[in-house]
This record gives structure tokens, sequence and C-alpha cells, in this order.
């Protein structure tokens, strides 16, 4: 009986938990911020009936304390898959506002009803700590 | 004359030697052979509680054959848990026993491996919503894991506890058993073979 006791105790204590072992988790490493999160992200198109046409995107802009740069992303509907369309890192310590998404760069920048959205990263040497997703912002890019 | 240790040997042996002179001499020869003593009358008694006692010889040789080792069995269901409740013809305790174990090792191995699933991409996962959600969905399936385990553990322990109490338990019964199978049928199986009574 006893040692059905041990047991069990010995597994109560063990239930703890799994090791918080992602060296990005900042539960199990101190010196890990979190990102900030984007807010105030707006989106408009530009460029309609020319041959370039772009969307531009702004919003605040976080602190560099907490970030180091922005991922952008784009989807054709509001709750559909999100793809990273471009990287933005912050040079020099000035905190980056805006973006431009050209078609002179992306071909995939064509007349539709496209929805963005922004996340702040941080730097680590494990790799990039990304922060939560923006609010999606819809824009229509004309003919 | 003085008395030396030499005397005193001569002295005791002469001593001991009548004392066991006295000791035969007082030996009742007559009780000894006396084979009423036992209760028996005459020789048809004495032949019959012979044959009696041949016969819980033979019982017993059996129940030495037919008992089970309480050592053996807790091996067994230390490494198949129910076996040795399977030996002591406990079956049905056998069955849930086995059953139990098997649900609480297969449904363990089922949440481990549904939370090792999850810490992977837990490991791996770069945004934050992601490390926070894996982790949880990990830990979850991790805990149930753990407590499926531990019950496990529970059954496999009152198990090896039972098995020592239902092998006490058989081979009490054995004895009583074998002494009503020799008296229900003529034909007897011994250790030395098969007995016919008339």
């Amino acid at each position: 009986m006893r040692y059905i006791l041990f047991v069990l105790v010995s597994l109560s204590l063990f239930a703890c938990g799994l090791k918080r072992d992602n060296p990005l988790d900042p539960n199990g490493n101190n010196n890990i911020i979190v990102p900030g999160d984007v807010s105030g992200v707006s989106a408009n198109a530009f460029g309609s009936g020319t041959a370039t046409r772009y969307v531009r995107l702004e919003w605040i802009g976080n602190n560099p304390y907490n970030t180091d740069g922005y991922y952008v992303y784009r989807s054709l509907g509001y709750y559909s898959a999100y793809a990273v369309v471009d990287t933005l890192l912050h040079a020099g310590g000035t905190a980056i506002q805006s973006y431009v998404h050209s078609g002179e760069n992306d071909p995939s920048v064509t007349p539709g009803d496209y929805w963005y959205r922004l996340s702040a990263y941080k730097s680590y040497p494990a790799g990039n700590l990304e922060g939560r997703l923006s609010t999606p912002v819809f824009v229509r890019i004309g003919n | 004359m003085k008395v030396t240790i030499y005397h005193k040997c001569i002295l005791c042996l002469i001593l001991f030697g009548s004392s066991m002179l006295w000791a035969q001499s007082r030996f009742d020869l007559e009780a000894f052979s006396d084979s009423t003593k036992y209760g028996w009358q005459d020789y048809r008694e004495r032949s019959a509680y012979r044959q009696d006692l041949i016969s819980r010889q033979n019982m017993l040789q059996l129940y030495e054959l037919e008992a089970l080792s309480v050592r053996e069995n807790f091996l067994k269901s230390a490494v198949v848990p129910g076996w040795g409740q399977f030996s002591t013809k406990h079956n049905t305790k056998a069955t849930v026993i086995l059953s139990l174990e098997l649900v609480a090792v297969m449904g363990s191995i089922y949440f481990y491996d549904q939370a090792m699933t999850n810490h992977r991409i837990y490991q791996s996962a770069t945004q934050i919503e992601d490390i926070n959600n894996y982790y949880s969905k990990a830990q979850t399936p991790y805990q149930y894991s753990l407590m499926m385990l531990g019950f496990g553990a529970v059954v496999w322990a009152y198990n090896l506890y039972d098995v020592v109490v239902s092998t006490n338990e058989y081979n009490a019964d054995l004895w009583q058993d074998i002494v009503k199978r020799r008296s229900a049928s003529p034909l007897q199986v011994t250790p030395a073979g098969l007995e016919l009574r008339f």
C-alpha cells in the first residue's frame, strides 16, 4: 500500500507538465521580449487604370525595443490562408510606419479584392519571434 | 587415601553404567508392543487404518502436484497482468484486470503520442500564438497520458496483490476438491497412475 502511494505521488509530481523548451518561448526564457501588437492598420489602393498598381499600408509604428521588423501578409478572403508578401526591417532603430506593395516588385499585385494583415517580430539567435497578427484590412485594386 | 581425578572418572563411569542398566530394566516392552494402544482391536482395523493413511498420502502427493506456486503466479502476473488469475481459474477477474491494464496502457500511449505531436510543433513554432496554442494542446493530452499510466500502475499493483490472495485461496480449496473427487469417483487418479476401486 505504501508503495502504491509512493508511485501515485511520484506520478502526480511528474505530471506538472511538459518542458517549455522552445528557445523563443517567453514563458520558458526570461530574456525573450514578446513583439508588440500592430495597430491602426489601413490600406489604400493606387494606380488603377495604369500599368503599375500598388497598395499603400500604414500603421502605428511599434517601439523598436520590442520590434525589429514586420511581416506583411495578404489573402484573397477574410478567413482564407494568409501568405507573407514581404518582410520589413527597422533600419537604424527608426520605426517603420508604412509600406508600399507595388506591382513593380510583385506581379501578383493585380486588380481584385485583397485582405492585408501585419505582425511585428523580434530577432533572436534562435530565430525571429513573431507577435500577434493585426486585424485584417480590406483593399480593392481597380482595373 | 587420596582421591584423584582418575578415581573420580572411574566413579562417574560406574554410576552412568548402573543408571543405563536400571533404565533398561524399567523399559516396558509389553506396553511398547501393545497394538491396541492406537485403538485397533484387531488386524482388520489396523489394515483399514493403513489403507486410509496410504490414501491420504496419495491425496497429499496429488495436492503437491496440482498446487500452484505463489512465486510463479506472482511472476506471471507481473509480466502479463491477469495471467496468474487465469491460472487460479479466476477467469472473470483475470479478464477484467487484463482489459483494464490494456485500456490504461493503450490510452496512455495514444495520449502521449498526441502530446508529442503537438510538442514537436510547439518546439519549432516562431509565432507567439502558435507557441502558446501548441503548448496547451501538448500539455492536456500529456497529463491524460500520465493519469492513464498512473491508473495502469494502480491496476498492476492491485493485480500483484490479488494474485497472491487468489493463489492462496486456490491452494486452500484444492485440498477440499481432491477429497471430494476421491470420494465421488471409483476411478481415481493417483501419483502412481489410475486406480479403480470396487
